[in-house]
């Protein structure tokens, strides 16, 4: 193989392996992006098979959807139809599969063929061998501060070259290269050395594709952070130049060293007998069809029944609002809305993404680097610096060590239940534009911060009747010794705290100048009586923090005190609601009671599950709160406010649906491949999990960095993809999506389901092959 | 009456037995039980902590005509101290476990272990003589080895969980051994009540090399369950099964249990100026080499593996020094510190992040030969010295060579045993000085039954044909047993009596899977759960588990040997020992690894 083949095998071979990044940057992300370029379903087998995964739940699965009527009998015998045109033919394919476990037998997988013939051929487990040491060298070039002995020149050469001058300068050489010809085995071009190499591991050139496929996906957890961060080394807050050559080049090198070490004498190029790979018996067409309808009925059972009740929702006319709330469009923000807004009818609420527009650099007070706080897609284009402030107490004393010990027993602190705190000592934060070192500008201008404002009030439809306090929230998840804290926070954020961001929001918004700007610019009337109050709604706990910096009025005052007490119950009922799929087996004497086990799965440094994150996501809904208030949506769905009379031409949809369907798309498809196939697709157990250099986590010492979602995570999740319901009418709808891109190939190739609603006639509509269709609940036609 | 209320100490044992069985219980119900089972031995400890003088409690005693075991617990301050640790920390990893594995497949199976493991740290604790204090520490091993492959389809943890029980069961030969001539030196004394109370001058009166060997495999005995240099490299591969076990295991106490031992049985080898330079050498050498190596481990439970083994390294050291009350205390702040390092370690990027790191900044050396030197030892460090017997064999030196040689040898019988019989007897000349030929047929038996273990271990791809060579290898060990001392028959029936059924009947259960090679996984455990717990069950009976009657009979057989002959006691006990790293290969590589996927 030649340079630029190589090259443009490693392209190939990139788009098969999952995004991984590094732990602290954790988002929930599509692991199959790179082949959003193609349909659903095609992917996901093209993806299996490269895998040997299994690319839906099994039999047993499905079999137990039926019989509890989770899939309708009758749409699943319009989706047999449409799949296999004849009654006759349907009926014959539900026969033969039906319930039946299908098996697969790891000897005949894809991946490991050429292991298993040097093991025979050596005796000596070559893969192990050389990917342990491989593992090893790799955590310690990556590493960002678990390793107390820098490798010499990381940070200078990229990993080839730093493997280079580490055995070139010993004075004993480490087996396997004890004895043998380093410049032969290491030579300077990293190309140079794949090349040779496969010419002695892989005499047939035939098979060379196959193999470096093979030694790139067994080890698809490196290789994918390697490509990650071949694309952007800042992932790193230490940087690395590593590439996906460079990791080829030395896993080739060791391969061949270990061979030589145990058949000293094979200068000829191996041969080996290649035993033959049988495909995983999920992906024999006839039954990955029926899988495939079996899946789509589901989908269309769940998606359906809530639509029903959406359409047969009455339509509240709402009163004059005395509160108002923006929340993050989280399907976990929901419950919380829901219950606020039955106990108190004249909140209204608002759901948008959990950055509130604040797209930033942000860094913390005792923080060595800042971090992002906006979505992955965004570039930040400013920087934010809070200087210390909080007295951070973090020293040993023997106050903490009985606190600790008295933790390991009983985990609760035994304060009051406070589930809402009001802190009111907080110093504002510099946004003013001030001059930068860093290279990014600090601060706002002002013009700046009154068109973001603008931007986020006229997306959620709030640009007139304010009420005289709005709340903002962002949101986090408190949760001890848990490696994926990431995963539970704010996606908006990058699975950071909302926190920042809520309070960047409401200083930008009670800046009296900001407000004047907005009247001249754009005639949105703040009144002057309206306060904006950022809080944090930590969803494990079930406890807010309310952030008050401004001075507000006495009537304003005693509106607050009403919002605080309307919270806690909301925050209890929530509790009550939360707590049930936690703790099957523990019966809950009220709400006190939920609250006080959620604080204790928070601060418990034994738990796999702090709390459940988006497990039963399964909507995201686009479109006025009116569609969906009093409506119980048991968690099911991203809401994101939007008022088309306000959007006549459709514009500001395609800006909501170029951030919302690209994000939440990703979190659904991470549950659902790591929900289908767990042990390929998902990270495994989360019990034996190993922090490996900061940045990855593996099972045991040396093995591959783990991909996607822990089982422990997922284990209550229904895989369905995302439906995208839109209130719009369908020209708009259609033509938003494909105003953008990125949009429009995840909406066209059914990585998410998209329908309109709309809202004159209050007719829907489904999208299928470039156009709307009009759709009718149950019967008919289905998507 | 105390004696009679130390039966509490089996609380663990008899519930851990019952999560056993096949039944399902309820989470609710197996956190009852485990929780009563490590609770009620402990309330027990505190009546017994009471009493301010070491008591020795006499259970009970096995008496059959020719011999007696008697089940006798020793509470003296050592013992005690450590009985609180595995107490404390036992239930601290309960709490833990409890939320831990809510939901988890094989959530009773891990109970069950950890019960088990606890009962094998009491005994380990409060053993009152050798027999005792093996049977604890067997204990500890196949539980230990049953936690590090918790997760029974991953093929990359059976398989250390594998080489590490290897380990363990390589340097359990020398606990046996050192237990016999415990008994061979000391007839009255066979308690260590009786031992703390030896004198100098009944010790002084040992021959010189009784008593090295005795001190040798004291401390052999001791390195492979405390991790220590040559075998400090398995913590760092134990780190496989769930967070808590490994907090439990290789975090705290059965890595300790080695220094433990080392206290228990200080009078049997503080008063040799040799054995006490080589603990301290051991104890630098690992220290040294642990030290590089955790310094370079990227992932943390690995550096938490290296630095218990170089705080190991310490306490021999110290040991060395006869300070063994300074040891003590050394050892559970140690235990206790690990413990929650590793309970915690899932944290370490959270607190990365919040904490204020500090920067490291090594000095990097200037000169060119200082350069060249520091990469020699990071690559090293790396590649574990070379060092690491339990995956990538002795590479320091050529082992390569060695093993060719040692495979010519398994496959040509009678050079093979010509060699062993060699040995035998050059062995038997410098200790028991020159005797002729007479015992020539038993060493040629006894050397024919070490090659088909040896065989059946390292050549055979069958489980069938395997199988076959340790019943082959056995009943050579019995005949030339029988051969040189009648007088050993009874030990022999006590020994082959459970064996012999329970190798017909693992016969007959390996039999279906005889094409089947034994170098790769086969997890036919999924497809056939009675066969694999069938053979579990013979596996234990045949590798001498305190279960039947054959470890007394490997005592008693042992015993007369090393009055005869101590090469052949050695040979035999190591045939003994392959037997069950025979069967655990067989169990491994057939019935566990990654499954069918359905």
């Amino acid at each position: 193989m030649k340079r630029n083949e190589i090259d443009s095998f490693l392209l190939g071979v990139a788009k098969h392996l999952p995004i991984i990044r590094p732990i602290k940057e954790f988002v929930h992300l599509n692991l199959l992006a790179n082949f959003q370029h193609l349909n659903f379903w095609d992917a996901l087998r093209e993806v299996s098979a490269d895998l040997d995964a299994r690319p839906f739940l099994d039999a047993t699965y499905y079999q137990e959807l039926i019989t509890k009527n989770m899939i309708d009998p009758q749409v699943l015998a319009q989706v047999m139809l449409e799949e296999f045109k004849t009654p006759l033919e349907a009926e014959r394919v539900a026969k033969k599969f039906n319930n039946r476990p299908l098996e697969f037998h790891h000897h005949d997988a894809r991946i490991g063929r050429f292991h298993f013939a040097w093991n025979e051929l050596t005796q000596a487990p070559i893969a192990e061998l050389a990917d342990g040491l491989l593992i090893k060298w790799l955590g310690m070039f990556l590493d960002q501060g678990v390793c107390q002995w820098k490798m010499p020149e990381a940070d200078r050469l990229d990993f080839y070259q730093a493997i280079r001058h580490l055995l070139g300068q010993t004075l004993i050489r480490p087996t396997p290269f004890s004895g043998q010809d380093l410049q032969k085995l290491l030579p300077e071009d990293p190309y140079e050395a794949i090349e040779s190499h496969l010419a002695f591991l892989c005499p047939p050139a035939e098979l060379r594709e196959d193999y470096l496929k093979e030694a790139m996906l067994g080890l698809r957890g490196w290789a994918g952070l390697i490509a990650s961060l071949q694309k952007d080394a800042s992932l790193l807050d230490h940087p690395r130049k590593i590439t996906l050559h460079d990791f080829l080049a030395v896993k080739l090198t060791l391969e061949r060293a270990w061979i030589l070490h145990y058949k000293p004498n094979s200068k000829s190029p191996l041969y080996f007998p290649f035993s033959s790979h049988t495909p995983h018996p999920y992906l024999d067409e006839e039954c990955f069809k029926y899988y495939k309808c079996l899946q789509q009925a589901h989908e269309l059972t769940i998606h359906n029944n809530k639509l029903g009740q959406i359409i047969s929702q009455k339509k509240t006319s709402s009163l004059a609002p005395r509160f108002q709330a923006i929340f993050c469009m989280d399907d976990r923000e929901g419950f919380l809305r829901q219950n606020l807004e039955s106990i108190l009818p004249e909140i209204s609420t608002f759901g948008t993404a959990g950055h509130f527009g604040v797209e930033c650099l942000y860094q913390a007070p005792d923080a060595h680097f800042p971090r992002k706080q906006c979505p992955l897609p965004v570039a930040p284009k400013l920087l934010i610096k809070e200087k210390k402030s909080r007295n951070l107490n973090h020293h040993f004393s023997l106050k903490n060590a009985l606190a600790l010990f008295r933790g390991l027993f009983f985990p609760v602190k035994f304060d009051p239940l406070d589930t809402v705190i009001v802190e009111r000592e907080i110093p504002p934060i510099a946004l003013d534009r001030s001059p930068s070192q860093e290279g990014l500008p600090n601060g706002y201008e002002l013009s700046e911060m009154s068109q973001l404002a603008y931007t986020q009030l006229k997306a959620i439809g709030l640009l007139e009747n304010f009420a005289s306090l709005v709340f903002v929230m962002g949101h986090t998840s408190q949760s001890a010794n848990n490696p994926y804290f990431n995963a539970y926070g704010c996606g908006a954020c990058s699975g950071r705290s909302g926190e920042i961001n809520a309070r960047i929001f409401c200083q930008i918004l009670n800046r009296p100048d900001v407000r004047t700007d907005l009247l001249t610019r754009f005639k949105v009337n703040i009144p002057a009586a309206t306060t904006f109050i950022p809080g944090l709604h930590d969803t494990c706990r079930e406890s807010v923090k309310l952030f008050i910096s401004e001075k507000i009025s006495e009537k304003s005052e005693h509106l607050l005190k009403e919002f605080i007490a309307t919270l806690k119950l909301a925050l209890k009922q929530n509790a009550l609601r939360r707590i049930i799929p936690l703790s099957p087996h523990s019966p809950i004497v009220d709400a006190d009671h939920a609250l006080k086990l959620l604080k204790r799965r928070s601060d418990s440094l034994f738990e796999p599950r702090p709390e459940l994150g988006h497990t039963s996501v399964a909507f995201s809904i686009v479109g006025n709160r009116q569609l969906t208030r009093g409506l119980d949506l048991e968690g099911l769905a991203f809401l994101q406010s939007y008022d088309h009379g306000l959007d006549p031409d459709g514009a500001i949809l395609q800006n909501i649906l170029s951030a919302v369907i690209p994000v939440t798309s990703g979190i659904g498809l991470d549950y659902f491949f790591s929900r289908t196939d767990n042990f390929r697709f998902g990270a495994g157990s989360k019990l034996p999990q190993n922090v490996v250099g900061l940045f990855g986590l593996s099972h045991g010492t040396e093995s591959d960095l783990l991909v996607g979602l822990p089982l422990q995570m997922v284990d209550q999740h229904r895989p369905v993809r995302l439906l995208i319901l839109v209130e719009q009418t369908a020209d708009l709808a259609l033509q938003a999506i494909k105003a953008h891109a990125q949009v429009n190939q995840i909406v066209a190739n059914e990585w998410v389901r998209y329908m309109s609603l709309d809202p004159h006639s209050g007719a829907l509509s489904f999208y299928r092959d470039g156009q709307m269709h009009p759709y009718q609940l149950m019967g008919g036609h289905y998507a | 009456m105390l004696n009679t209320l130390a039966l509490t100490y089996f609380t663990p044992l008899l519930f851990g037995l019952l999560l056993l069985l096949p039944y399902r219980f309820s989470t609710k119900t197996i956190i009852r039980i485990s929780t009563i089972g490590l609770s009620t031995p402990f309330i027990l400890s505190l009546f017994i902590a009471g009493i301010n003088s070491p008591t020795e409690l006499r259970l009970f005693s096995l008496k059959m005509t020719h011999f007696h075991f008697d089940f006798i617990l020793w509470t003296d301050h050592y013992g005690l101290a450590y009985l609180f640790l595995t107490h404390f920390l036992g239930l601290v990893v309960l709490r833990f476990s409890h939320n831990y594995l809510e939901g988890e497949k094989g959530h009773q199976r891990f109970f069950a272990t950890i019960l088990i493991f606890i009962f094998g740290m009491y005994l380990i604790c409060l053993a009152g003589n050798m027999d005792l204090f093996f049977a604890g520490w067997e204990i500890v091993g196949i539980s230990s080895f049953f936690l590090i492959a918790f997760y029974r389809s991953q093929n990359r943890s059976i398989s250390n969980a594998w080489r590490i029980y290897n380990i363990y069961r390589i340097c359990d030969v020398g606990l046996l051994l050192s237990a016999v001539i415990g008994h061979l030196l000391w007839h009255e004394a066979s308690s260590f009540s009786q031992l703390a109370e030896l004198t100098a001058t009944e010790i002084a009166s040992i021959p010189f090399k009784y008593h090295l060997i005795l001190a040798l495999f004291i401390i052999f005995a001791s390195l492979g369950k405390s991790g220590q240099f040559p075998f400090h490299n398995w913590p760092s591969r134990a780190m496989e099964g769930p967070t808590p076990s490994s907090a439990i295991f290789y975090g705290a106490l059965s890595i300790h249990a080695g220094v433990f031992l080392l206290i228990r049985t200080e009078v049997l080898w503080s008063s040799l100026p040799e054995a006490r330079i080589l603990l301290a050498l051991i104890g630098l050498a690992t220290w040294v080499f642990s030290y590089f190596q955790k310094k370079v481990q990227a992932n943390i439970k690995g550096q938490i593996a290296y630095a218990s083994t170089m705080q190991i390294g310490i306490m021999f050291i110290l040991l060395a020094m006869k300070l063994s009350p300074l040891v003590m205390i050394y050892l559970i702040l140690h235990a206790l510190w690990r413990c929650f390092q590793m309970l915690t370690s899932p944290s370490v990027v959270l607190q990365s992040l919040t904490h204020a790191q500090r920067e490291i900044t090594l000095r990097r050396p200037t000169s060119n030969f200082a350069r060249r030197l520091e990469s020699t030892l990071y690559s090293l460090a790396i590649n574990d010295f070379m060092m690491d017997v339990s995956a990538r064999g002795f590479h320091f030196v050529q082992w390569y060579r060695l093993k060719t040689l040692f495979f010519f040898c398994l496959r040509k019988p009678v050079i093979g045993t010509l060699a062993l019989v060699i040995i035998q007897v050059a062995a038997h000349s410098w200790l028991h000085s020159w005797h002729g030929y007479q015992h020539l047929f038993t060493d040629i038996l006894s050397s024919l039954s070490l090659l088909y273990s040896a065989q059946a271990l390292f050549v055979h791809r069958s489980a069938f044909k395997a199988l076959g060579a340790l019943g082959i290898s056995l009943l050579c060990d019995m005949a030339s047993i029988y051969t040189v001392i009648p007088g050993a028959l009874h030990g022999i029936w006590l020994y082959m009596l459970p064996i012999l059924p329970a190798l017909i009947i693992a016969l007959i259960v390996v039999h279906p899977f005889r094409e089947l090679q034994l170098q790769y996984f086969h997890s036919q455990g999924q497809s056939h759960p009675t066969r694999a717990n069938i053979f579990l069950l013979c596996f234990m009976i045949i590798s001498g588990m305190p279960i039947t009657t054959a470890f007394f009979g490997e005592d008693i057989i042992l015993a007369k040997l090393i009055e005869t002959s101590y090469p052949m006691a050695i040979f035999t006990s190591l045939s003994l020992m392959m037997n069950g790293l025979i069967c655990v290969r067989i169990y491994v590589r057939l019935f566990m690894g990654r499954p069918v996927a359905i």
